[in-house]
């Protein structure tokens, strides 16, 4: 990653300041910007903090401290001077940034009929998350996850951070591209949070693939059926099924005989089964493989692959750090 | 021979002022009613589209006429360079270009020069609303030059015909 791609989430008054965390953009996960508060920044998943000159430090007492206006300039920034164009995603709590960051943001929620939330005004908190690109992360996993030169209907399963989104991109790309366990197939990418792909203007930023096609921006259950419709594609990836509405129209895509790339959310799969709205699937064996990805020796990897009858099916060495 | 010449080149050029003078307003107007035409397309497209700033900087960039479509292609450019130079600095500086040869007047000219200070609103209806209420102050101004024009154009031309004559008599 280019220090320049860290740089260009702040505006010019700021840049100085970060200019040394932006150097090691590579090792760089995490920023949070909390007002009155001072700034941190999660490196190789040790948190430090910012020092006036731009330093890590682990000394809260050196630490620089983020004002409202600084808060505000960023938000403008990231924003593009048009906070209104990102309202729905201010909404859900987060945006996505050129190149697939995404910022959380936090504040005073406003509700509509005491119940919805409408938009979120005085955000005072962000968390910036890196994306980090890692082509060839999925190579180790490929074997299991193809049958006869068939993709297999596959659920990542992960903890939030270990990589599912990075794990994913990778699969799209190597599924779209073809490698030596089956040739290359039409993907339709759904990428809700613009997190996958990373389109700015329409054009991904990240390497998704020669065969992909990628519905930007759209919510996972219309996504899935207007690629379907148009682009008639081999396989359908989507991340973070949330719910019963993106369970349904998984089924539908698999129903019109897409094979279906997935992520959600946990750290078992028990715990994914225990999902009201997963128990289903799980039981009619929808997907042929399950992958686990989590934290090992602090590091985040596959901690197995799994068949549709959960019976472990890789050898787990295989994938030790 | 030549005082014949001489009438008719001073007429010509005292009804050349006036035309000039009444063109000048008809200008004014075209110039006003192009600027609401751009404002009302910027909040359909904030409003319809959604398209952030720099996104509609780049579509007026290419689909604007002179001189404001090369005033947004370069602003484009300049917010896709991410100097972090401001918005509001950036805005100026490609407007007051557009805007040097123009015939609409220095209020005209603040109107769209201060269009970046109603950004930042949290939603693109609000958000409409705000770059729209430049649009009542515009649609006063056609209305009144449009009327201006009207009243002042034969004025303007029987003054400077009159100028004309004045000066023929006045020099034979």
């Amino acid at each position: 990653m280019q220090k320049e791609e860290i740089l260009h989430i702040f505006p010019d008054f700021m840049r100085l300041t970060w200019e040394k965390v932006a150097e090691q953009a590579d090792r760089l996960q995490e920023i949070r910007l909390r007002v009155n508060q001072p700034v941190t920044v999660l490196m190789d998943h040790t948190e430090y903090f910012l020092s006036e000159s731009g330093e890590l430090t682990d000394r809260e007492s050196d630490a620089r401290y983020s004002r409202e206006k600084e808060l505000e300039a960023v938000l403008a920034h990231v924003c593009r001077y048009s906070v209104y164009a990102f309202a729905d995603e201010i909404r859900q709590g987060f945006m996505t940034i050129p190149g697939g960051h995404r910022i959380g943001v936090a504040g005073q929620v406003i509700l509509e009929n005491g119940e919805q939330v409408r938009n979120i005004k005085y955000i005072r908190y962000l968390n910036i998350r890196i994306a980090h690109e890692i082509k060839g992360v999925s190579e180790k996993a490929l074997p299991y996850l193809y049958r006869e030169g068939e993709v297999l209907n596959t659920l990542i399963i992960s903890p939030p951070g270990c990589g599912k989104t990075t794990m994913l991109r990778d699969l799209v790309r190597s599924f779209s591209e073809g490698n030596i366990y089956g040739k290359g197939r039409n993907v339709g990418l759904v990428d809700e949070r613009s997190e996958i792909a990373g389109s700015y203007l329409g054009i991904p930023q990240n390497d998704i693939g020669i065969r992909t096609d990628v519905m930007d921006a759209c919510p996972k259950r219309e996504g899935m059926m207007m690629l379907i419709r148009s682009m008639a594609p081999d396989i359908l990836a989507v991340d973070e099924l949330g719910d019963k509405e993106d369970i349904e129209a998984m089924h539908r895509a698999i129903r019109c005989g897409c094979r279906v790339l997935a992520t959600i959310h946990g750290f078992s799969i028990e715990e994914v089964r225990a999902k009201a709205y997963m128990k289903p699937v799980m039981e009619e064996k929808v997907f042929d493989r399950y992958m686990l990805l989590g934290k090992k020796n602090n590091k985040c990897n596959i901690i197995g692959i799994y068949d549709r009858e959960r019976n472990l099916c890789s050898n787990l060495q295989e994938f030790c750090c | 021979m030549f005082k014949l010449a001489g009438i008719l080149l001073l007429m010509a050029g005292c009804a050349g002022l006036g035309f000039e003078r009444v063109a000048e307003e008809k200008r004014r107007i075209n110039e006003l009613r192009e600027m609401r035409r751009m404002i009302v397309r910027m909040q359909d497209e904030m409003l319809y589209g959604k398209r952030t700033l720099p996104e509609i900087c780049l579509l007026f960039g290419q689909c604007m006429k002179e001189p404001y479509r090369s005033a947004f292609a370069g602003l484009y450019e300049k917010l896709e360079e991410n100097d972090g130079r401001d918005l509001t600095m950036l805005w100026e500086e490609q407007m007051d270009r557009c805007m040097k040869d123009m015939a609409i007047n220095e209020e005209e000219k603040d109107i769209l020069r201060e269009l970046p200070k109603h950004m930042g609103m949290l939603h693109e209806t609000i958000q409409a609303a705000g770059v729209g209420q430049s649009l009542d102050i515009i649609t006063g101004h056609i209305a009144s030059a449009q009327a201006e024009y009207e009243n002042k154009s034969r004025v303007i031309m029987s003054i400077s015909i009159m100028a004309g004559l004045f000066l023929i008599i006045l020099l034979l």
